[in-house]
């Protein structure tokens, strides 16, 4: 623990009229150690089993309130206003609006267009999946933020959900156009979107990114993928041709051990080379948003790498397959702990000036549509 | 702020809070300044006082109290909570952070709803209520052999039903390899033709023919009905066949591929809301398709007893159908697993222990047929002896004559093979057959 964490994990006493701590900043965010998620998450488990899967929602916000009140600034937590109750009310919602007529659809079009019906009922669904997945990315951040608070001052989020999705879906169209060139611009643009409407109490995010700086890491990423979309491939039928011309050569009906290994080891190494150059990326992606969001006068830096991001998916996508999704909460703790202790702020004297917004925190509904896409913060 | 009392009113603690004096951060929610205060568990309420000033003198503010039943917490309060953070009766902005382990362990006592095992309970009763009350009904259901999956299969419109049976037909048997030569296809629609008018109802089956080698028949919804070419092979006599077809009419009688669909349907809608919650979606997906392999016994009960009466009304014998349904247990239960080359499979005993290892088609091209009847069509002694009892007990003419017989094995003469799943397909135009005598 460094001196800086000491200082502000322990109640002080200090009153609003005590002087400012001249050699400490003013704003430190930490992360509390979060014990006994594994036991929480096979309990949650249980409990779906017995509820025939209705406990999942609850199971959701508790996983939740966990988190958010891991996350510490100043050393007093965040805390999360969400119930089960508006998580299931959401779902029910979105299950009637989207999920009904999704499965509609395809009869309809067949009905009324015989079998041509079937392509068009699918690029409309594509189309209108497409859409209500960035509507569902935006009202699930409005609704998060509305249930987040610390020291009760609410955090928010204005601006037009369709508007958002219909920007991530015509820059959506673009990307296959642009052969991917325009993804950097897209993702800064949508983050700009999400941050300029972001609030805590009366003070606002603002976010003045400039995409340049990413093009030049998106160039290597983008050159090591196309490189990786050619050898694949390559490397995939020269396996194949010598698997056929091995099996015709003898009577053995199995490839010899050695070239399965070779195949399946040069497979993996084209995944981690993959992996390592998209956590790199992302991470200076991460990085540039950081250093872009002010909020105020409070400014922040990010600090990933590359390496340490990489770990993290392996980490997660271990966690995953052993545990057959069941730890997902761990690993939705391992990635906010990874990202808070990443994290750095940046002044923020004022910051006990911000008054509560007058917004009503009931205003935001539950994140049905979000569920429906089986998506999350992290 | 309100107050209830000023301070040298307030009692002094009986005993539901720690001795000491525990301190917290409170924040009025109205802005993000924080003070330090005074904090106390007293007679089921959170008392709240504020601390001193830097410079000594107490401030003049009046001190706070919550209901413990009305407060609630950022996180649930569990076995291992450090600190906590409590807000306002009715979250109406006010917190108070404190990071005292002993003082979160009586508030825990003090307040049980606060702790997590409570909330979850509370979460989880009304659903454990109504579960038990859906395993009761179901069970009840069960009981008396209600089948919801049939009640909503008789809702199908006719057109939809049919619609559906040519999907399923179209899925099942590749384009091309129906089998329709003249003569046999003449043969077979009189056989169904007849059979039809015993059915009743108004109903009139199709049957088709696929050029494939397994042993095998299966109704598709809207009264369709697919017969194997190497069932034909393996009849030894157009009763046999009929009593196939009677029984397979029975199936599409009492809608059961209709069920069939509804009931995978409903299976996947509730494993994907059952388990998708908890990422298990896949092992539900599994779990109905492993559900689904097979009729019931009921089902082929059914199916038999419509059989015995269409049979009954045609004027033809079921002991071809028992016959059959024999022979088929011999030669399934006794036959090798698929590798072998060797065409000679069964073994003397006909024992149907390996019965899981044998059946479905079979990937060997030197041919030993795919016995995938009974794997899907169980059977056992009382349907056989139910059979039995039947015959004899009406005067009955063979299904049809050997001209018809002759053409209707001979149906396939000129079809392609219909390729095995797995299998690429052969070029040999000519139909052979298994060339094994029963």
């Amino acid at each position: 623990m460094t001196a800086r964490q000491f200082v502000y994990e322990t109640p002080l006493p200090l009153t609003a009229t005590a002087p400012a701590r001249l050699h400490t900043p003013p704003v430190v965010v930490t992360w509390r150690h979060l014990s006994g998620l594994v036991r929480l998450a096979l309990l949650n488990f249980a409990l779906n089993v017995v509820t025939l899967g209705m406990y999942q929602f609850w199971a959701k916000a508790e996983v939740r309130k966990r988190i958010w009140a891991s996350v510490r600034v100043n050393g007093e937590p965040l805390s999360y206003a969400g119930s089960g109750r508006e998580l299931f009310h959401g779902f029910l919602i979105a299950l009637v609006i989207v999920a009904v007529p999704a499965l509609m659809l395809p009869l309809f079009a067949v009905v009324a267009f015989g079998n041509d019906g079937v392509p068009i009922a699918q690029v409309v669904l594509y189309v209108a999946f497409a859409f209500l997945f960035g509507f569902a990315v935006w009202r699930a951040q409005r609704y998060r933020l509305s249930r987040t608070s610390w020291r009760g001052i609410r955090f928010g989020l204005d601006g037009s959900g369709l508007g958002y999705a219909w920007a991530s879906l015509w820059t959506l169209a673009l990307i296959p156009l642009t052969l991917g060139w325009i993804v950097p611009w897209r993702s800064t643009m949508l983050q700009k979107r999400l941050i300029d409407g972001m609030s805590l109490g009366d003070r606002r995010f603002t976010f003045d990114a400039k995409t340049g700086p990413l093009y030049l890491r998106y160039l290597v990423m983008w050159l090591v993928t196309a490189a990786l979309l050619v050898l694949g491939p390559l490397l995939a039928t020269r396996a194949g041709v010598l698997a056929a011309t091995q099996m015709s050569r003898g009577d053995a009906a199995t490839l010899p051990p050695e070239m399965v290994a070779g195949g399946i080891f040069a497979g993996l190494l084209l995944m981690m080379i993959y992996g390592l150059t998209s956590a790199w990326y992302r991470a200076a992606q991460f990085n540039h948003f950081a250093r872009s969001t002010r909020l105020g006068d409070i400014q922040f830096n990010g600090r990933m790498s590359g390496f340490g991001l990489f770990g993290l998916t392996l980490g997660n996508w271990a966690i995953a397959i052993a545990s057959l999704g069941l730890l997902l909460p761990l690993i939705q703790a391992r990635s906010a702990h990874y990202m808070i202790s990443r994290l750095d702020v940046i002044g923020g004297e004022t910051l006990e000036a911000i008054i509560q917004s007058a917004a009503d925190p009931s205003a935001a509904k539950g994140e049905g549509l979000a569920n429906a896409f089986n998506f999350d913060a992290f | 702020m309100r107050s209830i009392s000023t301070p040298s009113d307030v009692l002094p603690p009986d005993g539901e809070g720690p001795p000491t004096p525990v301190r917290g951060r409170f924040s009025d929610g109205r802005s993000a300044a924080s003070w330090v205060v005074g904090i106390r568990i007293e007679r089921g309420h959170l008392v709240i006082e504020p601390d001193v000033d830097n410079d000594g003198s107490p401030t003049r503010v009046t001190p706070l109290a919550w209901p413990l039943g009305a407060i609630e917490c950022g996180e649930p309060i569990g076995s291992k909570s450090v600190d906590v953070l409590i807000h306002e009766p009715r979250r109406a902005g006010a917190t108070v952070f404190v990071a005292d382990p002993r003082f979160v362990r009586a508030l825990g006592k003090a307040a049980p709803q606060l702790t997590g095992a409570v909330t979850r309970w509370k979460a989880v009763q009304p659903f454990v209520v109504l579960a038990a009350c859906v395993a009761v009904v179901v069970g009840a259901l069960a009981a008396i052999d209600f089948s919801p999956a049939r009640t909503i299969a008789g809702l199908i419109p006719q057109q939809t039903r049919a619609f559906l049976g040519k999907q399923v037909v179209r899925n099942m048997v590749p384009v091309g390899s129906t089998c329709s030569t003249p003569a046999g296809k003449a043969a077979l629609d009189r056989l169904v033709a007849k059979l039809s008018a015993a059915a009743g109802g108004g109903r009139t089956f199709e049957v088709a023919v696929s050029n494939a080698k397994v042993v095998n028949a299966f109704a598709a919804p809207g009264e369709l009905i697919v017969l194997m070419n190497g069932l034909l092979q393996q009849a030894a006599g157009p009763d046999e066949v009929a009593g196939v077809l009677a029984h397979e009419m029975g199936h599409g009688i009492e809608l059961h591929p209709e069920a069939g669909i509804v009931r995978t349907v409903g299976l996947v809608v509730a494993a994907e809301l059952l388990l998708g919650g908890t990422g298990g979606g896949n092992i539900g997906s599994i779990g109905v398709g492993l559900a689904n392999l097979s009729y019931s016994r009921s089902a082929e009960r059914e199916a038999d007893g419509h059989a015995l009466a269409i049979l009954k009304a045609a004027r033809i014998s079921p002991e071809g159908l028992a016959k059959f349904f024999a022979r088929m247990e011999r030669l399934e239960g006794g036959s090798s697993p698929v590798s072998g080359k060797n065409a000679e499979g069964k073994t003397a005993d006909g024992k149907t222990a390996d019965r899981s290892s044998s059946g479905g088609s079979s990937n060997d091209d030197s041919g030993f047929p795919g016995f995938e009847l009974l794997r899907t069509h169980p059977s056992s002694r009382d349907r056989v002896k139910d059979i039995k009892a039947a015959m004899g007990t009406y005067p009955a003419v063979p299904a049809m004559d050997a001209a018809d017989w002759a053409a209707l094995k001979a149906i396939c003469g000129e079809t392609p093979r219909a390729p095995q799943p797995g299998k690429p397909s052969r070029k040999d135009p000519v139909a052979d057959r298994p060339g094994r005598d029963i």
